[in-house]
């Protein structure tokens, strides 16, 4: 039996719009460094790296400090799903937890409430990186917002 | 006719004329706005550092005027519960066990001591057999790291070997299963690796532009006389060296050797031991973890050089585990093979029957993450060779802290 046209339509619709959701959440999803940062892009791979522990510095004079979205931000997802690979939010903390049994992380990363209490810590601290959801941050002139090819295939 | 040609003119050039000063203008008007929008963002840096400052936070990780080390301690511990059957050719010789488990707990302390130096332990606080407890240093480090590519760690340890030894340890909540692979067996219950070291390492990540290159070189303490010798002293001048290195083309996907080189020193109280035995092992690994897969396999080959019998005798052993997330539960299967060479006078004591004749293990589990720190297993293994057969089903609640 030949569905109608217009179950397709809503089939698809309805398929397709989580993902669409999900890709429009990750194109708003931006990371910040601190002004003196000379950094001006980033591959998601070198992101992964960054959040990974695998890279851990920006130069020779410059360690890198990583910080965590809010935990009720869009952003942690895209951190959760695109960075680290882990599936959802909770893998995130089961991820962290096994790298400092593998000594690899000193500690959890740090976490602030909201992704403007983020912004400022990033804008303190020269070797800071954040992945926030730039419609979340009220003041952007106090850090620099680099966009990441290749997340959600852009 | 030529005074209105003038006027035009005249007017045409004050009309330019004031163009071009509007145009100045503008442009100066603009990069003043713009100065004035870099001052303001220098003020509200300004602004937040102060704010920072007057919360007690410098930004710089600490807020001890001294900048002194701030510890960090994470536990982690596991209970259980595990029913055991035996059966060997001799039927009179069948058992069955079962009994609860309270694998005692660890501790992961660290510390971050200055920029790029760093202290590392794990301590095990363990439930012997006997009823009595025991305190175990598995690991303590001092960790330096002078660039991605080159970092030195030196103290105690577990051996860089393969791929298991590397990511799974003394906390049963970071292991997927419940028991670890046959070829890694600590040493105390027979294992026939040398899961531990107490040395020095230099490692890295190397970015190869076509994925990254991870290597770990070892030189550290030889084995003891016996497999359970703990590497505290060196019983002969020869080091143990070894190196690893893990390539990852693409995120997730990793493959690597290993090789070790190791003299392990006589025994004088025993005729099979009179003389030393050179040890050298062999290792390769392939591993794809992404979420939802997980899958981990290697193999290692031992080869001794047995100077008092003048033979030379060959192990191996190895394993395959498969695990699929489905949500917070992941179903597992491990297969596990190993195989040592009768008339090994190093293994002959401390691994009298286990894989003398080929011993293979199936493992079929699921581990629930039923909070972020606290996950449950449930786990059936079959273990079998040429003369026993072992089942045993277990159940494990295993907990970070």
């Amino acid at each position: 039996m030949r569905l109608p046209l217009i179950s397709l339509v809503v089939l698809a619709t309805t398929l397709l719009g989580p993902v669409h959701a999900l890709e429009a959440q990750s194109r708003d999803v931006v990371v910040i460094l601190n002004r003196k940062n000379e950094t001006t892009e980033l591959t998601r791979f070198e992101l992964s790296k960054i959040y990974k522990g695998t890279r851990r510095s920006w130069d020779r004079d410059l360690e890198i400090s990583l910080y965590l979205p809010p935990r009720t931000s869009h952003a942690i997802d895209t951190v959760a799903e695109e960075i680290l690979k882990v599936g959802s939010p909770d893998g995130i903390a089961r991820f962290y937890l096994q790298a400092i049994f593998r000594n690899i992380f000193r500690d959890m990363p740090m976490a602030f409430a909201t992704t403007n209490e983020t912004v400022r810590r990033v804008a303190v601290e020269p070797g800071a990186i954040a992945i926030v959801d730039r419609r979340e941050i009220s003041n952007p002139r106090l850090v620099k917002i680099i966009r990441v090819t290749d997340l959600a295939g852009r | 006719m030529g005074l209105l040609r003038g006027v035009v003119l005249g007017l045409l050039v004050t009309m330019a004329s004031i163009a071009v000063a509007q145009e100045e203008s503008d442009q100066r008007y603009e990069d003043q706005a713009r100065a004035i929008q870099d001052q303001e963002a220098r003020i509200e840096v300004l602004e937040a550092q102060m704010s920072q400052f007057v919360q007690g936070d410098t930004g710089g990780g600490t807020s001890d005027f001294f900048d002194a080390p701030h510890l960090s301690i994470r536990g982690f511990a596991h209970v259980g519960y595990g029913y055991n059957e035996s059966h060997t050719r001799d039927v009179a010789s069948d058992t069955d066990s079962n009994a609860f488990d309270t694998g005692g707990f660890t501790l992961i302390i660290t510390s971050q001591i200055s920029e790029r130096i760093s202290f590392f332990n794990e301590t095990e606080f363990k439930i012997l057999a006997s009823g009595a407890s025991a305190l175990s240093i598995a690991r303590v480090k001092l960790n330096v790291d002078a660039w991605d590519w080159l970092r030195f760690t030196m103290g105690k340890g577990h051996t860089a070997i393969g791929y298991w030894n590397k990511n799974y340890h003394h906390g049963a909540w970071v292991d997927p299963t419940i028991e670890r692979p046959l070829i890694y067996a600590y040493e105390g219950g027979g294992g026939i690796l040398p899961l531990h070291y107490q040395g020095l390492e230099m490692k890295g990540d190397l970015d190869l532009g076509l994925g990254t290159l991870s290597y770990v070189a070892t030189l550290a303490n030889g084995r003891g006389t016996t497999t359970t010798s703990t590497p505290v002293l060196d019983r002969n001048d020869s080091k143990m060296t070894g190196f690893t290195f893990t390539y990852q083309p693409v995120e997730g996907l990793g493959f690597g050797l290993n090789g070790f080189s190791d003299r392990i020193p006589a025994d004088s109280s025993l005729p099979t031991r009179t003389r030393r035995i050179e040890e050298r092992i062999y290792g390769a690994h392939l591993y794809y973890r992404s979420s939802p897969w997980d899958f981990a396999s290697e193999v290692q080959l031992i080869s001794h050089d047995d100077h008092t019998s003048d033979s030379t005798l060959s192990h191996y052993g190895g394993f395959a585990h498969l695990g699929y997330e489905l949500g917070r539960w992941t179903p597992y299967y491990r297969f596990d093979f190993l195989n040592l060479e009768s008339g090994d006078p190093f293994f002959a004591t401390s691994t009298p029957t286990m894989g003398l004749s080929d011993t293979i293990q199936h493992t079929l589990g699921v581990r629930w993450d039923i909070r972020p720190y606290l996950a449950l297993k449930a786990e059936l293994r079959y273990l079998h060779d040429k003369f026993d057969r072992e089942s045993t089903a277990g159940f494990q609640a295993a907990f970070a802290f």
